[in-house]
């Protein structure tokens, strides 16, 4: 996201004018002015001392950084302010639209560290949604399709097709002689008429041989074509596999912030959807498309050498052609658009009422829902009448207007053919050809629609394979066996730069240690063990794994030492076996019962008919949330961990189910560094210290008896947690 | 430790519990603001803060509880974390000058352009580019081409553009009608 951008020249010249030495260091536009209208001329220029606000090519605020209070950035709603704050006042800065609110959040941040004398520069890796040179949206990528040109996209395309050029000539060579053979029957028809059927010179052998002569050239275009769709689709479906193949596994390396910020949805569209684009692309548009170039230009000399006349009037004829069939099938596009639209408001009505149908029977509003189903239903039945009579009056026009041209040929050449000037034959040949001069055209309207398609799709899939992980691969990582003494040296970190979620965490565990990690909801908790999972890079200091950099370790040391037992167990689809298998490939049958055991799965698991073969997942054996956890607690201790992570591991279980587990977990810490976050505090009665995060920091941390004594954050929450308890037991007792 | 804790806990728990309990109580209240019971000020920066009883604000926050339906009536009015102060019924039940200070402050607060005339809406590969003068002034934003177009009403419909503005056209039938047309599809 641009926080720099240049100053337009009246701008520029008004500003270096008044201040001509001044180093501009963000420069955002704004574009709310005072009236509450729309303004194209506001900006906010900050250098490391002042902020200016320019408006209408003057500085109408100028404050210094450092003396006259820090800013903020508000969202309101539908737009934002900046204001500027000390102890007498909070004065508005600016107003700008939802447009350039997260710009704002970025320097209102950056200018706050000049005033706290850092001199980092905020940056923002979010993406532009609008390109700034030609304003269309972009489609989730870094440049715009658009914009960066043809040549980078064949090039792209040329690389998703190198691995399969050899495939590719041999499509394209029996394309082309598929349409040779096209072109070569109607010659041959033309000789037959005008050599044997006009002068009556042959006998039944003549017109014999005709037909087996035809029959046999149709039966090798039929070959041809019957390879051709083979081929193409083999090869279609291979491209795809191979682009699938490398998006999935570049999805996996890629660190969880490039997985945050696009949706789930969005990446399996771009593994599926994508693929499907280009692979469409390939098969239809390049394979398809060059044959019948080359067949339409060779179709197109045949023609002049026969009648360059007729020629040039059948060539004249196409763009007329084109402009009806392009614009009938435009029109036809956008009245099913709305059919479209008007189907999906009457399906999620539909659904909506059938889902909720508790609801409107229990509230006795059927006769309503009906009412108000009937109406769209009907607007519904009225568009797709209106569409499906347009569609059955304009699409043969179509047809119609694309092959109208035969007919001026007919005049044209029967009149050439009255006159002596063309052969009957020459008629056929020449008719022939103008039918495969028109037929591709109605195709060829598609074009565009798929070239842009495919120019997107193959920029959405390059913005993956070439994004960088954020995780850098350095050449010097160290295979560690860890002990589990961990470090925390000045850790910050945010999802956005603008906004940190951990500030300058300090912190030292000694290996065996259990950590408690409290804090209300959205505090940082699971941010701190992200961070120790390294899902995610701190913004800066440092974490130590005994003595050494988290960034150093290397990935596969690092996670067979780390187990994780989250509060949503995920189970695969496959057996308990494979499910606890997961962690550690290659565990014999007695690890995993070991584990099992561990866990305290190893009962209900043998009890199970199907045993430790038992099929968990969607469909499957469906398992209570207890025993689901006790599964992902042997997965988690499986590989013998030295450090366990346990986040809210318990928290969704009844009381009783929990206490078991805990007794579980309680054997399973004995000497691993453990990091527990709970809600409940008296699942952290084994913790040997504390750690209360508020506030983006450390608040407190000590033992249980420390904090209570110092009557702070936890003090509270403790006391608040068991009167509410005592009150329960009342209530049960009264009961 | 359990024994320990219960130790500790005694008087100063039950205040905290009776501190939440009040709080609870509040929470379900409705309290009303008047000209009787509150006063309102701009401050130097360009906000407003406020008076009500003993309690005083530096910012006051306007929430409309039905921006659409209801704009003038029920406003919800909140401190700097967000907590309700209390609600203004009406305008009118505050003075003329009070009334005019937080109109003022809502139209800040709220930017929701009315869109009067459409003078193009292009679509191109899943995204349609429009072209509107609204109360604001002229502006052109870009929507995705599905789901960005919400009838709130019979008349009345929404539209998100992809940063998140919102634009309200208030009756679409008193748009030309080419103007509808070019609507038609999205609706």
């Amino acid at each position: 996201m641009n926080l720099q951008y240049t100053l337009p020249e009246p701008e520029r010249l008004a500003f270096e004018h008044n201040h001509p030495k001044v180093h501009i260091v963000y420069c955002i536009p704004f574009d709310i002015g005072e009236d509450g209208n729309w303004c194209g001329d506001g900006w906010i220029i900050a250098s490391e001392t002042n902020v200016f606000v320019m408006k209408n090519k003057q500085i109408v605020y100028e404050t210094d950084i450092q003396n006259d209070g820090e800013f903020e950035c508000l969202k309101m709603d539908g737009c934002g302010v900046l204001i500027q704050k000390n102890e007498s006042q909070e004065k508005i800065i600016a107003r700008f639209s939802m447009r350039h609110l997260s710009r704002f959040y970025y320097v209102s941040r950056g200018i706050n560290l000049f005033a706290k004398n850092r001199t980092d520069v905020v940056e923002s890796n979010e993406r532009e949604k609008i390109c700034p040179t030609c304003g269309r949206v972009l489609p989730g990528t870094s440049e715009c399709p658009k914009c960066t040109g043809n040549g980078r996209f064949l090039k792209r395309i040329w690389l998703l097709m190198r691995p399969y050029k050899w495939k590719f000539l041999m499509i394209s060579l029996l394309m082309l002689a598929s349409s040779g053979i096209s072109i070569y029957q109607a010659q041959f028809q033309r000789q037959f008429i005008d050599d044997v059927l006009i002068p009556k010179s042959g006998g039944i052998k003549e017109v014999l041989l005709f037909g087996v002569i035809m029959l046999l050239i149709s039966v090798t275009g039929l070959l041809s074509t019957i390879i051709k769709n083979r081929w193409t689709t083999v090869l279609g479906s291979k491209i795809s596999m191979n682009i699938r193949e490398k998006l999935y596994s570049k999805i996996q390396a890629l660190s969880l912030s490039f997985v945050d910020k696009r949706s789930a949805g969005e990446l399996m569209n771009r593994i599926t959807g994508d693929s499907i684009h280009i692979r469409e692309f390939m098969e239809q548009v390049f394979s398809g498309l060059v044959s019948q170039i080359v067949t339409m230009v060779f179709v197109f000399i045949i023609m002049l050498i026969i009648n360059w006349k007729l020629a040039l009037l059948t060539l004249a004829l196409i763009p007329v052609a084109a402009f009806i069939s392009v614009s009938i099938k435009t029109r036809i596009r956008r009245i099913f658009r709305r059919q479209r639209r008007f189907d999906d408001i009457s399906n999620n009505r539909l659904q909506d009422t059938l889902s909720g149908i508790r609801v409107v029977k229990s509230f006795g509003k059927e006769e309503m829902e009906i009412e108000r189903f009937l109406k769209i239903n009907k607007e519904f039945a009225e568009i797709q009448a209106f569409n499906e009579k347009f569609w059955a009056t304009y699409f043969p026009l179509i047809t119609f207007s694309v092959g109208a041209g035969v007919h001026l040929i007919s005049y044209f050449g029967g009149l050439g053919v009255l006159s002596g000037t063309f052969t009957i034959g020459q008629l056929t040949q020449f008719s022939a050809y103008a039918g495969m001069l028109y037929a591709p055209i109605s195709r060829m309207s598609f074009l565009p629609r798929m070239i842009a398609r495919a120019v997107t799709s193959v920029e959405r899939i390059y913005d993956v394979l070439d994004e960088e992980s954020d995780i850098q691969l350095e050449e010097s990582l160290v295979d560690l066996k860890i002990s589990g003494d961990i470090c925390f040296n000045g850790v910050t970190f945010g999802y956005h730069s603008y906004e940190p979620v951990l500030e300058e965490i300090n912190l030292q565990v000694k290996q065996g240690e259990m950590i408690g990690i409290v804090g209300s909801s959205g505090a940082g908790k699971s941010t701190l063990i992200n961070l120790i999972m390294r899902l995610y890079t701190p913004d800066s200091g440092d974490i130590l794994i005994d003595g050494v950099n988290l960034k150093k370790i290397n990935a596969d040391s690092l996670y067979s030492q780390i187990g994780v037992v989250l509060q949503e167990t995920f189970l695969f689809s496959g057996s308990i076996f494979e499910n606890i298998r997961f962690s550690k490939p290659d565990a014999t049958l007695e690890e995993i019962i070991q584990a099992a055991k561990i866990a305290g799965a190893h009962d209900f698991i043998c009890k199970l008919p199907d045993g430790y073969n038992t099929y968990v997942g969607e469909s499957g054996n469906t398992l209570s949330g207890g025993e689901r956890q006790r599964i992902a607690i042997a997965r988690a201790i499986l590989g013998d961990p030295r450090i366990l992570i346990l986040d809210e591991a318990t928290s969704s279980l009844d009381t009783e189910t929990e206490y078991q587990i805990q007794e579980a977990l309680g054997r399973l810490i004995k000497g691993r560094t453990t990091f527990a976050i709970a809600h409940r505090l008296s699942t952290l009665r084994n913790a040997d210290r504390i750690m209360v995060i508020d506030n983006q920091q450390c608040a407190e941390i000590g033992t249980h008896e420390e904090l209570l004594q110092k009557r702070g954050i936890y003090y509270h929450l403790v006391t608040a947690q068991l009167e509410l308890k005592s009150k329960e037991t009342k209530l049960t007792n009264k009961d | 430790m359990r024994e320990n804790v219960r130790i500790e806990t005694g008087d100063e728990a039950a205040e905290l519990i009776e501190v939440q309990k009040k709080s609870a109580e509040e929470m379900l209240q409705i309290k009303y603001i008047t000209k009787q019971n509150a006063e309102f000020l701009a401050t130097s920066g360009g906000f407003v803060c406020m008076k009500f009883g003993e309690k005083e604000c530096k910012r006051i926050a306007l929430h409309r509880c039905f921006p659409f339906s209801c704009p003038e009536n029920f406003i919800s009015v909140r401190d700097e974390q967000g907590n309700e102060i209390g609600i203004i019924r009406s305008l009118d039940d505050l003075d003329k000058k009070t009334a005019e200070l937080l109109i003022s402050q809502m139209e800040m607060r709220y930017f929701l352009p009315q869109i009067q005339a459409i003078s193009s809406i292009k679509d191109e590969y899943g995204y349609s580019y429009w072209e509107v003068s609204t109360d604001k002034g002229e502006c052109r934003f870009t929507c995705n081409s599905n789901g960005s177009v919400i009838r709130l009403s019979e008349t009345r419909v929404i539209i998100t553009d992809i940063s998140g503005n919102r634009y309200e056209i208030a009756d679409i039938y008193k748009l030309l009608p080419k103007e509808l047309k070019k609507l038609d599809m999205y609706i």
